[in-house]
Parts: C-alpha cells; sequence; structure tokens
C-alpha cells in the first residue's frame, strides 16, 4: 500500500502528478464542468419528465420509460391489401392514396379501380393511374381495431411487401427511427463521395501548375463561410421555380433535363442537403490530403516512373497506401462530424423536410427539448444518439487496427 | 498593513457612493421586453416607453428588442432560467402555456371596470384563463383575403360586401378558376405566405379547417386532436387545399409574395392585418378586402394578436402595470394601430376611426370581430405543440404528401404532447 | 555520312517527338485548366451570387434569380443601399466586435489550455493518465446539441464555488500569460540596442505594458465577469457563457496530443537533464515545435466558434451580447424581409474571413501539412 502511494506521489512521478495537477487542471476542470456533468445531468434528466417551461418535474415511473418510447421497434405482418381499396381510410387499414396527376385525372373521369388494383378509366388516364402511381397505404391509427391489440402503442414507421406479403416496422417513436437512417443515408453518402472528391481535388492543385494556389483558394472558400448563413443563400438556390440551380441544369442541358423539386421533394430534399454539405465541407479535407501528398518522398514517384507504372498505378501502388493513415484521419473525423449534421437542416428544412425526409437525430431531439418543451424525452435522445455514435467510431477504430496488424 | 490601508479607501469610496448611487436611482426599473417585428409597431412603442418614462417620476421602463423569429425562443430559454423580465409581450394563444407553467400573474387585481368595458371581447376572451384575466393587447389581428379588384373584376367575380354574402366554397372554387385565366404568365392565383415560418399556419388555416367542419382540437374534453385534425371534414379540407398546390393555383416557394400582390401577379393574398399598409400603398383604392369564406359551417375567421402580461418574476407589479395600463390609453393604442395596420382593442378608438366605420378599408375585420365568428386558438396548454404541428402539417399538404397520413401526423404530435403535460 | 544522316533522322525523330510531346502537354494543361475552373465555378458561385445580390436593389435580386445575370452585377444601378440598410437595422460594428472578441479569445485562450493539457497527457507521468486520455478521446463524439439544455440549466446555476473555480481558471490563464509576456518582452528588450541601455524601471514599465496590452481580451472578458458575478447575476446574456464552457475542447486536446508524441523525447530529456522543469520544457521546446499544430487548431476552432448559432441564442437576449450569426434574424424575420439586405449581411459576414483566409491559404496549408492532422 505504501509502495503505491511511494510510486504514484513520491519523487519525479509526484512532481509530474503537481505539475499535471497545475498544467492540465484547468483543461481537465473545465470539461468535467461543462461537459462530463452536463452529460451526467442530461443521463439524470432523461429518467424525468422535465420539462423547458421549468414546471417541477418527477422521475418516470418505469425509470426508462423514455428509452422504451424511444427503442421499442418491432417488425409486424400486416393484413392483405383488400380486393376494394377504399379511398378514405378507416381508423386502421389500408386506403388508396393517388399521385397528383392521377387524382386530378380521376376526379375528372370517374375511374374505377380493376380487380388487380389497377385503375380502369375511360380515357388515357389509365396510362397515369397505372400501379405505381396508385399507393396503397396503411394508416395505423389504431392497430387494436384490426387485431394487432399487443401494438397499440406503436406506429407505421415503414411498411414494404415481401414474397407477396405485407409488411411493416412498427415503433413507438417512429419519427426517431426515421431520424437514425437518415443520419445514416447522409453518413453514407456523404463519407465516401466527400472523401473521395477531397482526394480527388487535392491531386488536382497539387500538380505543378501555375496559378494553383488560386485554385486551392477557390476550392476551400466555402469552408469559411458559417453554415447558418450560406444555408440561406442554398435554400434561395434550391427554390423549385425561381432557383438558379435548376436554371443551370436546363441550361446546361439546353432544357433536356428538368429540375428537380430539391427540398420540396421526399427523395431530392436529403440529396438537396447532401450536395450542399459537401460543398462547404469537401475543402477541408482536401487541405488535409494536399498536405498528406506534400509528405509522399518526390523519389518514389520517380522509381515508380523507371519501373514503367502508369498514372494509375502510380496512384494506386504509391499515392494511395502513402495516404492511409490521412484517409483514416479523413473517414473518421467526417463520419463524426456527419452523425452530428443539424445546421443546414435547421435552416434549409427546418419542419423535417417533406415525409420527415431530412430529420436527422440531432434535429429531433432539439425539436422535442426545445420547440415541444420535452426537456426529459430529449435528453434520452440525445444519450441515444451519443451511445449510437460511440459505437460506430468503436468499430471504425477497431477495423483500422485489425488492417494495420495485417500489414504487419 | 498597506492592504489593509488598501481596503480601507475601497470601503471608504463604496461607504460614500452608495449613497450617492442609490439616491440618483430613484426610480424603479421595469423591464420590459417585446418582439421586433414590424418597423411601425417597433417605433410606436419606443415612443410610448419614452414618453411614459418622461412622465413617470417612479418607475423607469428598461426595454429590450427580440427579433420575432427568435422570441418564443428566448422567452423560453428566460423561462427555464428564471430570467424572465417584468412585463412582457407575447402572441396570443401562448398564455395559457405560460399560465400552465406558472411564469405570470393575473391582472384582475390593477385593471380597471372603466377600462374593461372599453375593451373589445376578444381580446379579454383572448387574455382570460381558469377565469381571471392575464393579459392585455393593443390591438386584435384581422383575417381575411386581400385582393386586386382590377383583376377580380376583369375575371368577372364577384366582390362579397360583408359576412351575409361571402364567397361559399363552390363561389370560391369558381372565382379562383376564373382568375387563373386572368394572371399573367409568372403569376399565380392565391398567396399563403409561405414565406413566414411557425405559428402562422395555425392561425391562419385553423379558421378554414373550423369552416369545413373540423378543428385542430376536440374542444369538448381539449385531451385529444384525434378525430377532429384528422377527421373526414379536415381531410376534406387538406384535399382542397393540396388541390390548389397541384393545380398550380398556389406555390408553397413563393420568393417574394408581397411583391407578387404588389405588382399584380397574384390577386389573391391570404393575409392579415399587417399587410395593411403595404398592400394600400401599392395598390391604393384597387385594394379590397374580402371576408372570410363560408366552406360548410359558417365563416370563421381567426384572432388574438400580441399581448401584455406581468410575469411572475416582477419584483415591481405595480411598475409593470403602470405601463400597460399606460400603452392601453386611447391615444397610445390609436398610435400603434395607426401604424401597423392593426385593429385597436378598445371600441372607443375603434368607433373614432374612419377605416372602420361602414364603407371603411378595415370595416369587415370590425365586423369579423364582433359578430361572433372570431375565434380564439385553442385554450390549452398544448398550445405550442398545436402551433408547430399545424405547421408541419399545412407545409406537408403543400408540398403535396399524403393528405391522411399529414394529418395522423399533426394529431400525434399534439396529443404526445398532451401527455407529456398530464404525467 | 551514316552517322550525319543518322543524327539528321535522330534530330528530325527528336523533334517530333518534342512536337508531340508539346501537343500533349498543352492539351493536358487546357484539359486540367478547364477542369480547375469548372471546379472554381462550382464552389465559388453561391458566392459569388450572394456579394452580386448584395449591391443590386432589392427587386433586382428577386427579378434577376433564374438567369446569368444573378452573377452579374448590374452597372446601371449598382447600390450601397443594402450596405446602409445593414447599418442602419442593426448595430453591425458591434454585432462584428462580440463575434470577433468571443471567438478570438476562445481560441486562443483554447489553445493554451488544450496544448498544457496535451502536453501533461503526452509526457508527464501521472495517476490517471491513461484513463484521462481515453476519456478525452470519447469525449470527442459529444456534440454541444446532445448537452445543450443540460448545460443552460447548468450555467445558469453558476455560482459559489464554481462561479469561484471558474474565474480562477480565467485569472490563472491572464496571469500565466503576463509572466510570459513578461519574459519575452523583457529577453526581447534587453537583447536589442535601441532599448538595451535604458534604465531597469523603464524597462519595467514597458514590459508591464506589453504584458497589459497583449492580455487585454482576457483583462476585459475577467472584468466583465467580475462585474456580473459581483451584482449577483447569472451567467446569461455576457460574454464569459460563450466563452468558458468552450476553451476545453476534446478534439484540440487530440490534435496536440497526437502532435506532441510525434516529437522525439530527446528534445525534452537533454532540457530535463539541464534542470528545465515541465511547464520550461512545454513553454521552450514544444510550444515553439508545435507552430503548424497550433495554426491548426486555431483555424479549426475559429471557423467552429464564428459559425456558432444555437448557444448563443440560447444564452443571449438583445444585441449586447450578441454574434453576428444570431443578427441575422433580424433580417429574416421582422419586416420588412428585403433580399437584398439578406444578402448584404451575408457577404458582410463572410467576406471578412475570406479575405483573411485568402492572406495566410499558404502558411495555412504548409502549417497543415507539417501538424500531423494526417493522421
Amino acid at each position: 500500500m505504501q509502495a503505491f502511494f511511494e510510486k504514484q506521489f513520491g519523487g519525479q512521478r509526484g512532481r509530474d502528478g503537481l505539475m499535471a495537477l497545475l498544467m492540465g487542471g484547468p483543461a481537465f476542470l473545465l470539461l468535467v464542468i461543462f461537459m462530463i456533468w452536463p452529460f451526467i445531468r442530461g443521463l439524470d434528466l432523461s429518467t424525468t419528465n422535465q420539462r423547458f417551461d421549468g414546471a417541477a418535474a418527477t422521475r418516470l415511473d418505469p425509470w426508462y420509460a423514455n428509452y422504451d418510447q424511444i427503442l421499442s421497434v418491432n417488425l409486424i405482418q400486416l393484413p392483405d391489401v383488400p380486393d376494394d381499396v377504399p379511398y378514405s381510410a378507416p381508423r386502421a387499414g389500408w386506403y388508396r392514396a393517388r399521385t397528383p396527376d392521377c387524382k386530378a385525372c380521376e376526379d375528372e373521369f370517374e375511374c374505377e379501380i380493376g380487380a388487380e388494383g389497377d385503375t380502369i378509366c375511360a380515357n388515357n388516364c389509365a396510362q397515369m393511374c397505372e400501379k405505381g402511381d396508385l399507393i396503397f397505404r396503411w394508416r395505423g391509427k389504431s392497430l387494436g381495431e384490426v387485431g394487432l391489440e399487443k401494438w397499440a402503442d406503436y406506429e407505421i414507421a415503414r411498411n414494404f411487401s415481401l414474397f407477396g406479403n405485407q409488411y411493416a416496422i412498427i415503433a413507438k417513436d417512429p419519427l426517431f427511427w426515421k431520424g437514425l437512417m437518415n443520419n445514416f443515408y447522409f453518413a453514407l453518402a456523404v463519407v465516401p463521395v466527400q472523401t473521395a472528391l477531397a482526394l480527388l481535388l487535392a491531386i488536382l492543385v497539387n500538380q505543378k501548375l501555375p496559378y494553383r494556389n488560386v485554385f486551392r483558394t477557390m476550392y476551400f472558400s466555402p469552408v469559411v463561410t458559417a453554415m447558418v448563413i450560406i444555408a440561406v443563400v442554398w435554400k434561395f438556390l434550391y427554390n423549385p421555380e425561381f432557383g438558379l440551380i435548376n436554371e443551370m441544369i436546363e441550361f446546361i442541358t439546353f432544357g433536356q433535363v428538368k429540375g428537380s423539386d430539391w427540398l420540396q421533394s421526399s427523395t431530392m430534399a436529403m440529396p438537396a442537403i447532401i450536395i450542399m454539405s459537401i460543398w462547404q465541407g469537401v475543402g477541408f479535407q482536401m487541405i488535409i490530403f494536399l498536405a498528406g501528398l506534400q509528405d509522399i518522398p518526390e523519389d518514389l514517384y520517380e522509381a515508380s516512373g523507371i519501373d514503367g507504372a502508369n498514372m494509375w498505378q502510380q496512384f494506386r501502388f504509391v499515392t494511395l497506401p502513402m495516404l492511409r493513415n490521412t484517409m483514416i484521419f479523413v473517414v473518421l473525423t467526417t463520419t463524426i462530424l456527419a452523425f452530428r449534421l443539424f445546421d443546414q437542416v435547421n435552416v434549409m428544412t427546418p419542419d423535417g423536410g417533406p415525409e420527415e425526409s431530412t430529420a436527422t437525430m440531432v434535429w429531433y431531439a432539439i425539436r422535442q427539448g426545445w420547440t415541444q418543451f420535452s426537456v426529459g424525452y430529449a435528453s434520452a435522445i440525445s444519450v441515444v444518439f451519443v451511445a449510437i455514435v460511440l459505437i460506430i467510431s468503436l468499430i471504425q477504430r477497431s477495423i483500422v487496427r485489425e488492417e494495420s496488424a495485417l500489414d504487419r | 498593513m498597506k492592504a489593509l490601508r488598501l481596503l480601507v479607501l475601497v470601503a471608504i469610496i463604496v461607504a460614500v457612493a452608495l449613497p450617492v448611487t442609490v439616491a440618483a436611482q430613484d426610480k424603479q426599473e421595469v423591464s420590459l421586453w417585446f418582439h421586433s417585428g414590424q418597423g411601425s409597431e417597433r417605433d410606436a412603442l419606443d415612443d410610448q416607453i419614452t414618453r411614459f418614462n418622461e412622465a413617470s417620476d417612479m418607475y423607469e421602463i428598461v426595454p429590450l428588442e427580440v427579433p420575432e423569429g427568435n422570441y418564443n425562443d428566448q422567452v423560453k430559454a428566460a423561462a427555464l432560467a428564471g430570467e424572465l423580465p417584468c412585463v412582457l409581450d407575447f402572441d396570443g394563444p401562448n398564455v395559457y402555456n405560460y399560465v400552465f407553467s406558472g411564469d405570470l400573474i393575473p391582472l384582475d387585481a390593477h385593471v380597471s371596470e372603466e377600462l374593461l368595458a372599453d375593451v373589445l371581447p376578444s381580446i379579454i376572451a383572448q387574455g382570460t384563463v381558469e377565469g381571471q384575466l392575464w393579459s392585455l393587447g393593443q390591438f386584435d389581428s384581422g383575417l381575411g383575403l386581400w385582393a386586386n379588384k382590377a383583376m377580380l373584376v376583369e375575371a368577372g367575380v364577384r366582390i362579397p360586401e360583408g359576412l351575409e354574402d361571402t364567397w361559399t366554397l363552390d363561389e370560391f372554387n369558381a372565382a379562383l378558376d376564373a382568375l387563373a385565366g386572368v394572371v399573367p404568365e409568372d403569376g399565380y392565383v392565391i398567396d399563403f405566405k409561405f414565406t413566414y415560418e411557425g405559428e402562422w399556419y395555425s392561425y391562419a388555416f385553423g379558421p378554414w379547417i373550423r369552416s369545413f367542419g373540423g378543428d385542430t382540437i376536440d374542444k369538448d374534453t381539449m385531451a385529444t386532436a384525434e378525430g377532429v385534425l384528422n377527421g373526414p371534414e379536415a381531410v376534406a379540407f387538406g384535399e382542397w387545399f393540396q388541390g390548389l398546390f397541384e393545380k398550380g393555383y398556389a406555390t408553397a416557394t413563393p420568393v417574394d409574395p408581397d411583391a407578387d400582390f404588389n405588382e399584380g401577379r397574384v390577386p389573391l393574398s391570404y393575409a392579415g392585418h399587417w399587410m395593411y399598409n403595404t398592400y394600400k400603398d401599392a395598390l391604393g383604392d384597387n385594394l379590397v378586402l374580402i371576408p372570410q369564406p363560408d366552406f360548410g359551417n359558417g365563416a370563421v375567421t381567426g384572432m388574438g394578436s400580441w399581448n401584455w402580461s406581468i410575469t411572475s418574476a416582477c419584483e415591481t407589479p405595480d411598475g409593470a402595470w403602470a405601463f400597460i395600463d399606460w400603452i392601453m390609453q386611447p391615444d397610445n393604442v390609436k398610435q400603434m394601430t395607426d401604424g401597423n395596420g392593426a385593429v385597436p382593442s378598445l371600441i372607443s378608438v375603434l368607433e373614432a376611426d374612419a377605416r372602420y366605420a361602414p364603407g371603411g378599408d378595415l370595416y369587415l375585420y370590425f365586423r369579423q370581430l364582433t359578430e361572433d365568428i372570431a375565434v380564439p386558438r385553442a385554450a390549452t396548454a398544448a398550445y405550442p405543440a398545436i402551433s408547430t404541428a399545424m405547421s408541419d402539417a399545412i407545409n406537408a399538404l403543400a408540398r403535396g404528401e399524403d393528405v391522411q397520413a399529414s394529418l395522423d401526423a399533426a394529431v400525434d404530435t399534439i396529443d404526445s404532447y398532451i401527455e407529456t403535460l398530464d404525467q | 555520312m551514316t552517322t550525319g544522316t543518322l543524327n539528321q533522322q535522330q534530330l528530325a525523330e527528336a523533334q517530333r517527338r518534342e512536337m508531340i510531346a508539346r501537343v500533349i502537354h498543352i492539351v493536358r494543361r487546357v484539359i486540367a485548366y478547364s477542369l480547375l475552373i469548372f471546379l472554381g465555378f462550382v464552389f465559388l458561385f453561391p458566392i459569388i451570387f450572394m456579394v452580386v445580390a448584395a449591391f443590386k436593389p432589392n427587386d433586382r435580386v428577386i427579378a434577376d434569380l433564374a438567369s446569368a445575370k444573378a452573377f452579374l452585377p448590374n452597372p446601371g444601378d449598382l447600390t450601397m443601399d443594402n450596405i446602409n440598410n445593414v447599418f442602419d437595422r442593426v448595430r453591425f460594428g458591434h454585432l462584428m466586435f462580440n463575434s470577433l472578441f468571443t471567438t478570438l479569445v476562445t481560441v486562443i485562450a483554447g489553445l493554451f489550455i488544450n496544448s498544457m493539457a496535451a502536453y501533461v497527457l503526452a509526457r508527464l507521468r501521472w495517476f490517471g493518465r491513461t484513463f484521462m486520455l481515453s476519456l478525452v478521446v470519447s469525449l470527442i463524439i459529444i456534440p454541444l446539441e446532445a448537452i445543450a439544455v443540460p448545460l443552460m440549466m447548468q450555467v445558469n446555476q453558476m455560482s459559489g464555488l464554481l462561479n469561484i473555480v471558474t474565474l480562477g481558471i480565467l485569472v490563472l490563464l491572464t496571469g500565466l500569460l503576463w509572466l510570459i509576456v513578461w519574459n519575452a518582452s523583457g529577453k526581447f528588450l534587453s537583447e536589442h540596442d535601441a532599448t538595451r541601455s535604458l534604465p531597469n524601471p523603464v524597462i519595467n514599465v514597458l514590459q508591464a505594458l506589453t504584458m497589459v496590452i497583449i492580455a487585454l481580451p482576457l483583462e476585459v472578458l475577467a472584468y466583465f465577469m467580475i462585474g456580473q458575478i459581483d451584482e449577483g447575476g447569472s451567467w446569461l446574456n455576457s460574454y464569459h457563457v460563450q466563452i468558458l464552457p468552450f476553451l476545453a475542447e476534446p478534439f484540440s486536446i487530440f490534435l496536440f496530443y497526437q502532435f506532441f508524441i510525434g516529437i522525439p523525447k530527446d528534445f525534452d530529456e537533454a532540457a530535463y537533464v539541464d534542470g528545465a522543469g515541465p511547464f520550461r520544457i512545454y513553454w521552450q521546446i514544444m510550444v515553439p515545435l508545435s507552430r503548424p499544430v497550433i495554426a491548426t487548431v486555431a483555424i479549426l476552432k475559429f471557423l467552429q466558434f464564428w459559425s456558432f448559432y444555437m448557444w448563443p441564442l440560447m444564452v443571449t437576449r438583445g444585441d449586447e451580447y450578441q454574434p453576428l450569426m444570431v443578427g441575422m434574424s433580424y433580417f429574416q424575420t421582422q419586416a420588412p424581409i428585403l433580399w437584398g439586405s439578406i444578402m448584404a449581411y451575408a457577404a458582410m459576414v463572410t467576406i471578412p474571413v475570406l479575405i483573411t483566409f485568402l492572406l495566410f491559404q499558404k502558411w495555412f496549408v504548409a502549417s497543415v501539412s507539417s501538424s500531423g492532422v494526417k493522421g
């Protein structure tokens, strides 16, 4: 025992310990006060019904009720689509929702649904209202009424058909799961694309060309714009009717390609956010790759050139391996940043986008805690969020580590 | 010893300076926040605060302007932090939530019978929760369809005179179809102010849903929106409303709708009193106000606007009341409403204003507010959720999302919020 | 003879080859530059659009939106109205000061605190070092948004001991800066001919003056903070609430740590043998060697705090302490909404940073390249 203290606090180690306290103390203390302690309080809040307006909070019973609400998810089989699908929805069951064109046409020409769920019309509506345009939706306001009593607290997050059967992913809080999926969508698109693009740009501006500094500056300049400011400009550019981006698309393709609805469309809103985010962020990774490229000794290229390697081979067998560590750094940090996605979403689609297609976990936590006053619930979302990102980065790190082990 | 002497010196300075500073501050400071929206409202209030401070030898109002877009967020943050000012203004329906959270004190002990008798019934209804009066406002809001008279005439559309002969749903639809024929190439038929964010959608479209036969919350129980906001009547509204966007009559992504109306690119603009001055300047006598259409269950209009309260954190409620009493004086109410085009909250001011007399530009607002078709927004602590849910749902409808699913989502938002209140 | 023809043939062949090489070279240049310029346009067009719109009359911004005119200033109606309108509607200079002050103090004081912590983690041997290191690394993933609400409750309830501790850290930092500047300026003054001969008291006064001036931001911050705490006010609506919670930052510590462990130990062991203590080794050996990582962390943190939005919105009200980003809402949500002014404001916020980066661009790339950020 005494030896332990002697070792820890005596002599050289003791002096180091004192200096560590003096020099590292401020940072560690501040981290504890402003990061760790709030996080612990967040853990505590997540088991209460704390509200934003300061009304007294009580501990939930059971304490994990918020987590139960967030994490409960299941897969169930839905009843088959009946032959005669009603237009207006019962409280639970199938109903018909139509695409706008189809609906306008049907309203005008009174169509009927055929045996196979297609639409029979007197005229060319039939083409417009082909099966693809007819969307069968499942309304699950009260699952209990259709023999699914067990899932009364659940809602449909997504339903799909598989081998002729209808299935649904149900969750107590579908919006959280949508947010999680959107986060993965964003990260899976942004991390590889942004990394590849950054590398490409870095190689481009690393050539010995006159004025390359001008181009480096150009590509980096979006990075120094503040997200909340520049997102306002982009929202303007994405306007479907007057936006510059659609105009440019039509101009470049001579009107062959029509622009998109971008932020107004459930399929294009997330891509719009992705494009904008890559535009804003890629310059920074470019600089990091550029730094990595400049560290590769020139003679490696010379040697491989003498060996007869072409440009692609040089890239594949010299550049890439030499950039390995840079690549790891870029991928790890971009992943973490991608999961934090919030600012641009909040400015460009404050309501979470069409069909919640741009809702993210952080957006949802802010929406719950700030807009809806439910601080306790928001804290639980934050805790789950941090846990998920922690797991992802641990997985990434372990992959990196194993690869390095194999290399050796 | 030296240090001690220094300390003594400091102590002496403090001892001498303290009474001096106290003496200099013989007026009690009363903190006040207000949302800074229209420039004219800012100017009028600034002037009223200045004059109040000059006139009062008891209290000094210390105002803070907060941009409207951030206002609710900032008030929330301050409430959480226990940092609310003495006097606070907020958009009508938030009063229920603030009362529920215990942030306000009632005004009953202060307000005089005389004043109460002069205030518009709609304002009193808005500020009354659980039989007590919590807030008063200088003005109420007017809501209706601003129209370009020349374009309506060109399309052969009948202009209703008043509430008796207001458009029915069929007539409204026919008018829209007819107007579609006269709008210019780069125009559209009706502007719904989709550049606004937040509260607008609940305020503006809640009444329409009600006129269709639905509602934003079950007014009998106040416990759920199920069956009213997603029932067949509300769905009918949704289908109709969405149709306007599908037919290209309205746009969910306008860039500058005010200019579109001013410059004759759009003949109808669904907006409130706050557009009166802008539109009047641009259109002059060509501007006409059309009352709320009757969608089947009678015409319904929104009401309520920004109003003033005293917070429970206030240490000088008398000073706070003195200020509210001051701005509720007829001259000050008139100064404010002359500027922002809103409906004065005092009957005496209304009656003296030619714009609200029969034949005046804004006579319809007066009638809408006094003839029992004005319905306050849902008086529930869940109002913040209703506001968010309505904003999300109306935007979703405009984008062409499934009507039933959008309204169901709105109901879920509201109901799950009510659940957290009950816990 | 044969050799002559051969030479001629060779020469012709060589010329031909050179010609082809030159053509290929030119073609490649053309392709490379077209690509570079195209990409340059892609990256710049939103910024160009924003800047051009800032100088257009309000109605032209929208009228020109959907055509190439959006990028072209219209010589006929260039206007400063938007810029003037920005100055009329907000205290732009004051907001700019708030932004610069909070950002610079956070960055500079943060560099200090985080690099010291990293040094302690990288070089000193003490109880709990490995635990602290893994804690810091795992804290990287916690975004502010996840702890914003409890953090706000925390700063709102700051009192007593916590006030003293945080104020103490601020005072410690200021003292440290004084010490360093005192020594450095003393050294500087005694090494230069013009000042060497000055009498000691004068030198001391000069030292003190530089010391006070360089540490001015920290002093001002401490002054404000003491004032506010003394009045019994909460932390909300102040400068320090936007600064102190973010001084220590795990990612900065991590970057410094990575760089420090890359510095050969011989450097500091030599100094250690000479009797230098940890702080002297840190200050006189590690810091001068780590200029690249200092620059990198400084720029990263600058960009991060310059665009800070949500936190200031939560903890400040009124323009007294608000930064530029929050000021944007005065234009977005207050009637009349003038797109010209919004674009002007956006441009006025963006351009100074852009120019600063332009000036230091080359130096920045060089810094990152030797900072070890690459992993």
